[in-house]
């Protein structure tokens, strides 16, 4: 060991970790709780995001709903009657096709094929899966076929969903109800019309028609139409309060399920379409045009009234030669006479009676709810055409319109717009006319039906009260006046109350020698055969029929027994 | 502080609105489910409604009544209908009148 001391040096070591305040403008406290900021800000964005993702579930699952069935290309809504019974409606179907390119056992597949459908024309078959594109193999099976061909498990055979439209009411709404095509848009009737709402909603659309009536009236007019051999014919019940339509036929009809073409004119809407001249039932417009104008009174006489007039060179004469020369207002509408009518009708004059039609809506096009409306013949009113048109020749409108006209006069001269969709509003009626016209005219209706004199005694069915006119009229083929009939018989009931207006008309109907007429006058009489070929020997029976079969279902279900 | 308040009470806000709606689901899934069933359900009574239709038409009835019942339903005149009024354990009967 050295002697050296050894030693010991202490030094004091100056501090290298001097705190030095950072000069820096970094603040380290506000970083950190910018941090927890940001992540609880992270957090938030993703319940955000999730709460936005939940929000817009719902709204998706209805847009798909949506998807499946507004937005579906073949969707239309269903129509009912007013006591909710389907008049038409889409039902979905299912449509089996096969595709070739999936087949691996052909064989096996056409026999399994062939169990199920026996009746199939399997060579056609085999030939369309030769082609090697898909087909459609069955078109709207049934369930339980299609239980069985998806217990094959075959992968070639594909099932579609599809939806058809079907008419369960055959030809019976037909006229109202039209057709559509193949790309589903309606080419005639309410299907055409309503197109674009049937399309859009999904609640079916109520109209205004019952089923049962439309049935018994249909019923009636083909039986009719096979006694009188018409060529057509047309009935319209109407309530008069509000013009909703209880009825609308026309004959001849279709099926809309057959998905016809229609170009045949004999299958017309007689009853909306078809614009016909209907003779003596216009004498009640005149009639009440004069009463309106508080120009005459139900008794008023007309005296010394000639057989026959000349206009312009053409006779104006009396059906019946039989009829009196003096004769009171109400006498001239029971025993429907010419030459009264054109004296009442030159009483009112031209302006007034232009007016009062006009009210009616008898000359201009009517605003209907289905395209399929007639436009009445342009009317040159002067001297002469006022002398017509007042006993309804050379004039021309629609049984519609004729229809709507009457249910005007009788219901205490209140506006109405003839309905077949039904609306749950009423909306106020406007009065147009004299409240004396209703009551004047309704006793001379009722008259009609049961007097000696009148004309439509074949429709006095017991405790229905029904009033009426007649109209017999020359038929214009090509702007000529030829021998055929148009015969109309517009009925109204009951008359102490007046609730319908049943409009009937028959095309070119022809008397019947075998047809046996039960009068209903209680005198029992029977006759046989048809005596002439008139309204009151034609229409008056159907109407008569009609109201038989309608009368009570129209007296309990909607009289005021509810 | 005062921020930190604010702060938190968004999140927890947000926090309890998610958690209320994430418990909603449930109740969604149930409300899909039932209306998907009430929409089967329907179809089912269109389609028997439109039988039934068809099956109580005017021409069946009238089929009906010809093969079964020709001889026991027969048309009343409505000169014979009656109506019933009941006030207070009298009844009072008076002529129907359309």
């Amino acid at each position: 060991m050295s002697n050296k001391d050894s030693r010991i040096v202490i030094e004091n070591q100056e501090n290298d970790f001097l705190y030095k305040k950072n000069k820096s403008n970094l603040n380290i406290t506000f970083n950190r709780i910018s941090f927890i900021f940001f992540i609880f800000l992270i957090i938030g964005l993703i319940y955000s995001i999730h709460l936005i993702h939940l929000g817009s579930r719902k709204s998706k699952i209805e847009n798909s709903d949506n998807l499946n069935q507004i937005s579906n290309k073949l969707y239309r809504a269903d129509i009912v009657d007013r006591n909710q019974k389907y008049l038409v409606k889409t039902i979905n179907s299912i449509d089996i096709g096969i595709s070739p390119s999936k087949i691996i056992d052909e064989k096996k597949l056409l026999i399994n094929l062939k169990l199920i459908f026996p009746d199939k024309n399997y060579f056609e078959v085999q030939k369309r899966i030769n082609k090697g594109k898909f087909f459609y193999f069955k078109k709207n099976i049934s369930e339980e076929n299609y239980e069985k061909l998806m217990q094959l498990g075959d992968k070639s055979i594909e099932p579609r969903d599809n939806l058809i439209r079907i008419y369960p009411q055959k030809n019976l709404f037909s006229h109202i109800i039209g057709q559509i095509d193949s790309d589903n848009n309606g080419i005639s009737g309410l299907e055409k019309s309503l197109d674009k709402k049937l399309k859009s909603i999904r609640e079916p659309i109520k109209l205004t028609v019952d089923k049962d009536i439309q049935y018994l009236i249909r019923r009636e007019l083909i039986k009719f139409n096979e006694i009188f051999r018409t060529k057509g014919s047309a009935a319209i019940l109407m309530n008069v309060t509000d013009g909703e339509i209880l009825s609308l036929v026309s004959l001849p009809d279709f099926n809309p399920n057959k998905r016809e073409r229609i170009s045949d004119i004999n299958f017309i809407n007689r009853a909306t379409k078809g614009v016909y001249e209907f003779g003596s039932v216009f004498k009640t417009f005149t009639l009440a045009a004069a009463f309106d104008s508080k120009l005459i009174e139900p008794q008023t006489e007309f005296i010394d009234l000639p057989k026959s007039l000349s206009c312009a060179g053409f006779p104006i004469r009396e059906y019946d030669n039989k009829i009196p020369s003096n004769l009171t207002a109400e006498q001239i509408l029971i025993r429907s006479g010419n030459i009264g009518s054109v004296r009442i009708g030159q009483k009112v004059g031209e302006e007034k009676f232009k007016l009062f039609l006009n009210k009616l809506g008898i000359l201009e096009k009517i605003n209907f709810e289905i395209e399929e409306v007639g436009k009445p013949i342009e009317f040159n009113w002067g001297k002469c055409p006022l002398a017509t048109a007042s006993f309804g020749h050379g004039i021309t409108t629609t049984l519609l319109q004729l229809a709507k006209a009457y249910s005007i006069i009788v219901n205490g001269g209140y506006h109405i717009q003839p309905r077949l969709i039904k609306i749950d509003k009423k909306n106020d009626r406007e009065k147009i006319l004299n409240g004396e016209v209703s009551k004047k005219i309704l006793s001379i209706l009722r008259k009609i039906v049961t007097s000696k004199e009148g004309t439509a005694s074949l429709a006095n069915v017991n405790g229905y009260e029904i009033g009426g006119k007649t109209g017999t009229a020359n038929k214009i083929i090509d702007g000529i006046y030829s021998n055929k009939k148009i015969n109309t018989f517009v009925s109204v009931f009951p008359t102490s109350n007046p609730k319908f207006v049943l409009a009937v008309m028959l095309d070119e109907s022809q008397n019947n020698e075998n047809y046996i007429y039960n009068y209903r006058d209680g005198s029992n009489f029977k006759l046989k055969g048809s005596p002439r070929n008139t309204a009151g020997w034609t229409t008056v029976e159907v109407v008569g029929q009609i109201v038989e079969k309608i009368g009570p279902i129209l007296a309990t279900k909607y009289g005021d027994i509810n | 502080m005062k921020k930190f308040s604010v702060i938190f009470l968004i999140l927890s806000l947000i926090l309890f609105t998610a958690i209320i709606k994430n418990s909603t689901k449930r109740i969604d899934d149930e409300i899909f489910s039932t209306k998907e069933n009430i929409r089967g359900l329907k179809k089912n009574f269109e389609d028997i409604k439109l039988e039934y239709d068809y099956l109580s038409s005017t021409y069946k009835l009238l089929e009906f009544h010809r093969l079964y019942f020709d001889k026991e339903l027969f048309k009343k005149d409505i000169k014979n209908f009656m109506i019933i009024n009941e006030k207070k354990n009298s009844l009072k009967i008076k002529q129907f009148k359309f």
